[in-house]
């Protein structure tokens, strides 16, 4: 009965620590997806897509400026 | 004049780069383009190419902010994937710094924004623009697009 136990708290353990894992690697990959983030003078910010207009003029500007510094 | 603001915002770029690892180029620029300051060491027409880059950036976030239909924006990240680039402005003046792909966006911003307060509290000190109307130094990313006064 103990080993069962033991087994059904090292399964949940096991799947918690998965899902854990899989969302520090998603939000990982989130923050080296391209985008922009603005912020705003009432201090609220907005994340743009890079598929969005703004977002991809902002983008050329920026991945000039890293080209540029890194030379 | 501007000489000695040039002079603190090259300390203050020192200073940032010394808390700030994560920062691979930085400069201070007034809102026009002028360069005063940057990490390139010697590398002026990077620098100078760096700075109209920046005023760049000021314009799109401006013509974002339009089309959007929001209030100013005072601070702006743009992640490329391979890097990420911070524009932090007052009223005078703005810095830009570029870092890699995984930076600590809220540091890299207060290290930015400690960097560009001490700029505008030697230019004070040196009766230059540094405030707004209203005293506190924030201002807007990009200038006014009616021309009104920062």
């Amino acid at each position: 009965m103990a080993r069962k136990r033991r087994n059904v708290a090292t399964a949940l353990a096991l799947t918690a620590g998965s899902a854990a894992a899989a969302l520090v690697i998603r939000k990982r990959q989130d923050r080296r997806r391209p985008h922009v983030g603005l912020y705003f003078e009432d201090g609220s910010m907005v994340s743009l897509p890079e598929s969005s207009p703004q977002a991809t003029r902002l983008l050329e500007a920026g991945r000039e400026a890293v080209a540029t510094a890194r030379g | 004049m501007e000489l000695d603001v040039s002079s603190t915002a090259r300390d203050a770029l020192q200073d940032l780069l010394d808390v700030s690892p994560q920062v691979e180029a930085a400069l201070v620029i007034t809102r026009d383009g002028t360069l005063l300051a940057d990490s390139l060491e010697g590398r002026t027409a990077v620098a100078q190419r760096l700075a109209k880059t920046a005023v760049r950036l000021l314009e799109e976030a401006e013509r974002a902010r339009s089309e959007l239909g929001r209030e100013p924006v005072t601070q702006c990240e743009v992640a490329t994937g391979d890097g990420h680039v911070f524009v932090v402005s007052d009223e005078a003046r703005v810095v830009l710094a570029v870092t890699g792909s995984e930076p600590t966006v809220g540091l890299v911003f207060y290290d930015l924004k400690t960097a560009l307060r001490a700029v505008r509290e030697a230019a004070t000190a040196q009766g230059s623009p540094s405030t707004n109307g209203n005293g506190n130094g924030k201002a807007p990313l990009a200038p006014n697009p009616a021309g009104e006064k920062n």
